[in-house]
């Protein structure tokens, strides 16, 4: 009675099982560089605008909204904020720096949202306040 | 016969693969998205093929544009508050929102109350704030009143000066909502919604159960000092850090209690409630943040509702069925 497998079919086996684990490793990893890296996703009136890595913010800058009124978002490496605006009582501003993921502030006036978010894993899904 | 053997093993490795890769691609990426409406930010996580965010936000868009919102005059509450004989039809959703508060008002001896509406005004929450006279208060205390509310079908009418604000339980009302899209979407396996801080979560995320951050009151609200887990549910939390204003060395926060027409004081910084709808959630955070902690317990229970209370000395103060499920984790909290 022949054998139902030979040695390169092992091999072949093997090397399936090899690449699926690499295939699952693959598809478990988040869509960007690193698992855990922060990155920024600004909303206006709903519509998401930009999506910045803060990973990769090694010099900081500025973003102006074109809103009424007015926003200046503050991009730095892993951290986000509401530098300026132009609104009455500036609580988007008074929200302070956003540092991990699920911080969010928002200028009601103006429609602008800044959302942080993660492809890794954080220690809550949400915060209820 | 080898062959055919090691084709089998192929594809069946092959099939493996796929399927396990691509439930594991499911699980870690939801749809995340944010929007604004009840003056607040909308954010929905949604785990699954579709993102129905979009519905979401429409729903809860409408609820307020038709029924619930003081000021845009196509709502129901913004007719029953500028109808010149003080009473008007609505829909029968408006109708059954106001019968749920009454029935709440009457079970907490008043402490919880829509008709506010005119005190809220008088303080200026909505717009500039300041501390009222006491006679404009003395005032807007008379025009306060659950009891004055009539419910006939879906007739609303209140006595005359009464103003109606839904503020307390709207954000609660938006999960509802929300929690309505989300069921009736097979395509939907898990979902985080939050609406200006009120909660829900349901189905499966990324893993199972959810964890839940209940604010820090003395820091933003992207700071929290304890961790919730749950399965579903809806979260709703009360405290003294939203809308505050300084006026004469003194804070003074929006949650008013209609008896003394000033800011609530119970010893209590925040109360976060989990209940069975975010209506309860929402309107007993209210409630319980005004009539304090021993008063509370009893009402919760009667709404199968559970509250994490943090007091004004930083004591964390839980009902028996969080007392597992809720752990502090910034060190200046502590169990009382």
């Amino acid at each position: 009675m022949d054998k139902i497998f030979r040695k390169c079919d092992a091999l072949i086996i093997i090397s399936l099982i090899l690449l699926s684990m690499l295939a699952l490793a693959a598809a478990g990893k988040p869509p960007f560089n690193k698992g855990g890296d922060l990155y920024a996703v600004i909303y206006v009136n709903g519509k998401e605008i930009e999506a910045i890595p803060l990973s990769s913010a090694e010099i900081g800058y500025e973003i102006n909204t074109d809103t009424s009124p007015s926003t200046v978002i503050r991009i730095e490496k892993n951290c986000a904020c509401f530098l300026n605006a132009e609104c009455r009582d500036k609580i988007c501003v008074n929200t302070g720096n956003l540092t991990k993921s699920g911080d969010a502030a928002a200028c009601l006036p103006a429609g602008v949202v800044i959302v942080l978010k993660s492809a890794g894993k954080s220690k809550v899904d949400i915060i209820a306040y | 016969m080898k062959k055919t053997a090691a084709l089998l093993t192929i594809a069946i490795l092959a099939g493996v693969i796929l399927f396990v890769a691509g439930a594991n691609k499911r699980k870690a990426t939801p749809f995340v998205s944010a929007d604004f409406a009840m003056g607040s930010v909308l954010s929905a996580s949604i785990y699954g093929k579709n993102d129905i965010a979009p519905l979401i936000f429409e729903g809860i868009k409408k609820a307020e544009a038709e029924n619930l919102s003081e000021k845009l005059s196509s709502s129901d509450i913004y007719k029953i508050n500028h109808s010149e004989n003080f009473s008007a039809e609505v829909s029968p959703y408006t109708s059954g929102m106001i019968k749920k508060c009454v029935e709440i008002s009457s079970r907490c001896g008043g402490y919880f109350d829509i008709t506010v509406g005119g005190l809220v005004n008088l303080w200026g929450f909505g717009g500039t704030p300041s501390v009222p006279s006491q006679e404009d208060i003395d005032d807007a205390l008379l025009a306060i009143g659950y009891d004055k509310i009539f419910i006939e079908n879906n007739y609303i009418s209140k006595s005359p000066g009464q103003l109606l604000d839904m503020g307390a339980v709207g954000k609660g009302a938006a999960c509802d909502i929300a929690y309505d899209i989300i069921k009736n979407d097979a395509s939907v396996r898990g979902a985080a919604v939050s609406v200006g801080g009120s909660v829900l979560v349901c189905g499966r995320g990324g893993k199972s159960g959810w964890t839940v951050g209940v604010r820090d009151p003395d820091k933003t609200q992207n700071d929290y000092m304890g961790i919730l887990t749950l399965e579903e549910g809806f979260i709703s939390t009360s405290g003294n850090y939203e809308k505050v204003f300084e006026e004469g060395g003194i804070k003074h926060h929006h949650i008013l209690n209609p008896f003394t027409g000033y800011p609530s004081e119970s010893g209590l910084k925040s109360v976060t409630v989990i209940a069975p709808t975010g209506f309860l959630s929402d309107a007993l955070s209210t409630a319980c943040f005004i009539i304090g902690y021993e008063k509370s317990v009893g009402l919760l229970e009667i709404y199968g509702a559970d509250g994490i209370f943090i007091t004004e000395g930083n004591e964390v103060l839980l009902t028996e069925n969080v007392d597992k499920s809720f752990k502090i984790t910034d060190g200046n909290y502590m169990y009382g």
